[in-house]
């Protein structure tokens, strides 16, 4: 038993110090690395895969480590612990950053991601069938976002449905085994479902459906503080993003990009090629015009004032989001 | 990595419940199976999360495709969250009691009334964290954080009593012996222990309350600690990863301890359980008969004194009397008292026996200068010893030899052995099977009812000891008394 006991504790120093050791290795290097935080989804990694792909990161001298997560909140939480420093975040989280939790620092996307899926055989074909179902969404993200404005629109509320909170795997686990009549989800899951489940599954509503009431914007973010600590590695992350969002922007790049994104999420290539056009993707120069026209700012307002009592709508957009970046940056 | 281990402990500690089916085996199953299922729930939740590296991917997972599966797994946050409150409230619960079980504290109407006493934090933890009460609690700040914090405190108190009572209880114990088979449980505990205390800081609030505003930020993400980032991170995983491996091994040494003697000893139990019973009750009613059967052979003995027919029928009665009294002591070997004797004082009185018997026979006893000290019953014990001799010689002059038994003791650092060898012909295979079984004897005696070896075993089991016995090279059988030493005694 003893030796057991010793052989273990030789093993935990040793693999104990090989860890260690390949820290250090990579702190050797000339290139500074950044955890960066992603969605498993084409929004969320195609201008940091392409800039990956195409050196852009390394010409700036920084090496990015891409770390999964299933969605924007717990982005901002993993950054609050300071176990991640840059991160992707979709239209729910924003909340977080209008209330002061994070700062945006790039404008990604105007998306048309986020659906309400419903089943047929359940009798989910329209806003108005919602009532009395089992929908599903995770709540805190874009998919609570659009539920709730689905059943505003038809004069319903959550007390009108049951509602699962669930996360995005199981929701798609759930509606494809018919445990859910319907659910609220982002990209690339509506497809998936769709996909798997065929014929069967409707898509009753998409962020457009909604345009006149709010904005699907996605951005990139990071904690106030590590922007002020780590400025110029910021603005340098921000010019390799703007090279890879050109890259992606064009028509010959797109297949490409879908490529490495399948590749990183260990998914399929057509799904993520599929979602390719749900998007309005800014590239560098729209960044900057929208900067300089304002347009850029007054979606941010739209969707601060969509957020309702979630957030404090007095908050200026200039609090939350760093636009100083962005055009330094594009410089 | 982790799951594999988990997997197998959880598997070894079922395997054990299902031999032993005892009060411990069955508080170290749900030892293991609810840090087994708190660390499952936690997967499922890093799984669905996320915002872990590839290493510890492999440390938590093993494969990505374990990942995959867990993260597929279909839960409301409400169910996740609650399983989780489910492991996490119990394992501290049942880890103290299983250490309290070890060191012994866990015994009769006393350790009911503990074990009920004990459960009263953790379920009332349970119900403050059904998802429906906590959200009510939360509604108001101050008192969600006491019930966080509470639930962390008592946990702590639980885990740190279980771990120092094991410590204390080691360092009590004074035989080597004792020791070497107390570390096991101890690491085994105390491996427990670190593997649920990296991951009990993740309150189970905090998966049905996240996206909830501000509570987020107060409960946290534990697994995404700042420290869980750097190097110590993988310190902490590595040492999880050993503390699972220690826990691994401990329950393998226990289990390949207990597991060969458990399999025979299970048998055995079922072959005298049954029997036990009857035999009681026949003995008892025999007996009666017998003693009425020898006053009146005394009696008839009164009227004729030089009879030689009664004086046989007199010696037929008392040796059946003598041999049920042996019957009835085999199946009563329940309470034996253990005092320190030195092991020359147990051998001197078996040869004492045996002298009675067999007055010239020659036996050679060797190494008993070492004047090594054991825990033992005087008289059970020197039974057994009389016993293992007794067929010995039987079997050497049935096999047409006399030479002389040989009986040696040996004394080790933790164990005494003491070996006894004959010249007999061997035991052969069949034999073999069932020596340790009652009521079943090779001789071809009357007089023999086959309970010698079960009862020889069964003394040695009630001494901690074992008894195992092997063909001699140059013919014979040699039978090896392994006992746990108590140490010297004073010349």
């Amino acid at each position: 038993m003893k030796k057991v006991i010793v052989a273990l504790l030789v093993a935990m120093i040793v693999l104990s110090g090989a860890f260690a050791q390949g820290q250090s290795e990579t702190s050797e290097t000339s290139l500074k690395t950044l955890n960066v935080a992603y969605m498993p989804n084409y929004a969320s990694l195609c201008s940091v895969m392409a800039a990956i792909e195409t050196g852009a990161f390394e010409e700036q001298g920084l090496k990015v480590n891409l770390v999964e997560f299933a969605d924007g909140p717990t982005i901002i939480a993993a950054m609050e612990s300071g176990s991640i420093d840059i991160g992707y975040i979709g239209h729910g989280a924003h909340k977080l950053c209008i209330n002061g939790r994070a700062s945006i620092f790039l404008f990604s996307h105007l998306g048309n991601g986020d659906a309400i899926v419903g089943l047929k055989s359940h009798g989910v074909e329209s806003l108005a069938d919602l009532r009395g179902k089992k929908v599903g969404y995770s709540s805190g993200t874009s998919s609570e976002n659009i539920l709730l404005l689905a059943l505003k629109r038809a004069g319903l509320t959550m007390n009108d449905i049951t509602a699962f909170e669930m996360d995005a795997s199981s929701l798609t686990s759930a509606m494809t085994s018919g445990s859910l009549d319907a659910c609220a989800t982002w990209s690339p899951s509506t497809e998936t479902m769709c996909s798997q489940i065929g014929d069967d599954a409707v898509v009753i509503a998409r962020n457009d459906t909604f345009a006149d009431e709010t904005v699907n914007v996605a951005s990139w973010i990071v904690m106030p503080k590590w922007a002020e600590e780590n400025h110029d590695t910021l603005v340098k992350f921000t010019k390799a993003l703007y090279k890879g969002e050109d890259y992606r922007a064009k028509d010959e790049n797109k297949r490409q990009v879908a490529e490495w994104v399948a590749k990183q999420v260990a998914g399929d290539v057509e799904i993520q090629y599929q979602t390719v056009n749900g998007a309005k993707w800014y590239t560098k120069q729209m960044t900057v015009d929208g900067i300089k026209d304002g347009s850029i700012k007054s979606l941010y307002e739209v969707q601060k004032i969509a957020f309702g009592d979630a957030v404090n709508p007095s908050t200026p957009v200039e609090n939350y989001v760093l636009f100083d970046v962005m055009l330094e940056a594009a410089n | 990595m982790l799951p594999v281990l988990v997997t197998a402990t959880l598997a070894m500690s079922m395997a054990l419940l299902f031999l032993r089916r005892d009060q411990r085996s069955l508080l170290l199953f749900l030892a293991v199976g609810s840090v087994s299922f708190f660390l499952y729930t936690i997967s499922v939740y890093i799984a669905k999360k996320g915002g872990i590296t590839e290493f510890t991917t492999f440390v938590l997972f093993g494969t990505n495709g374990v990942r995959q599966h867990l993260l597929k797994q279909v839960y409301t946050v409400h169910n996740l969250g609650f399983m989780m409150a489910l492991g996490r409230y119990l394992s501290p619960y049942f880890l103290l009691l299983s250490a309290l079980d070890l060191s012994g504290k866990l015994n009769g109407k006393k350790g009911v009334v503990t074990a009920l006493l004990l459960s009263i934090i953790p379920l009332l933890s349970i119900v403050l964290y059904m998802p429906q009460v906590f959200e009510l609690i939360s509604s108001n700040e101050w008192m969600m954080e006491a019930v966080v914090n509470f639930s962390k405190m008592w946990i702590m108190v639980y885990i740190l009593s279980a771990d120092i009572l094991m410590v204390v209880e080691f360092f009590f114990i004074k035989l080597q012996f004792f020791r070497i088979r107390f570390l096991m449980k101890l690491m085994f505990i105390l491996s427990l222990s670190v593997i649920y205390g990296v991951f009990f800081p993740q309150d189970p609030a905090q998966v049905y309350l996240f996206y909830r505003n501000e509570y987020m930020w107060m409960l946290g993400l534990w697994y995404l600690h700042k420290g869980f980032s750097t190097g110590i991170y993988y310190v902490v995983v590595a040492g999880s990863l050993c503390a699972g491996l220690v826990s691994m091994a401990s329950l393998i040494r226990y289990f390949s301890i207990t597991f060969g003697e458990e399999v025979a000893e299970v048998k055995i139990r079922r072959e005298s359980s049954s029997a036990t019973r009857g035999v009681s009750m026949f003995v008892h009613g025999t007996k009666n008969d017998l003693l009425a059967t020898r006053i009146l052979l005394e009696k008839v003995g009164q009227n004729y004194p030089q009879d030689q027919e009664v004086k046989k029928l007199k010696a037929i009665n008392d040796g059946l009397m003598g041999r049920l009294d042996k019957l009835n002591k085999a199946i009563k070997v329940n309470s034996i008292k253990l005092y320190p004797v030195e092991v020359k004082e147990i051998l001197d009185l078996s040869l004492q026996r045996i002298r009675e018997t067999f007055s010239s026979y020659p036996i050679d006893v060797k190494g008993l200068d070492s004047r090594c000290l054991i825990l033992a019953d005087r008289n059970f014990l020197s039974e057994a010893f009389t016993n293992i001799i007794q067929n010995g010689i039987e079997a050497t002059v049935q096999n047409g030899s006399r030479d002389p038994i040989e009986i040696c003791v040996e004394d080790g650092r933790v164990w005494v052995e003491i070996i006894f060898s004959d010249r007999g012909k061997g035991i052969d295979k069949k034999v073999k099977k069932h020596i340790w079984e009652p009521f079943h004897s090779s001789k071809n005696s009357s007089t023999n009812w086959g309970i010698g070896m079960y009862f020889t075993r069964l003394v040695v089991r009630r001494h901690m000891g074992s008894i195992s016995f092997s063909r001699r090279k140059e013919g014979g059988t040699s039978f090896v008394v392994m006992l746990p030493k108590a140490g010297k005694g004073d010349r």
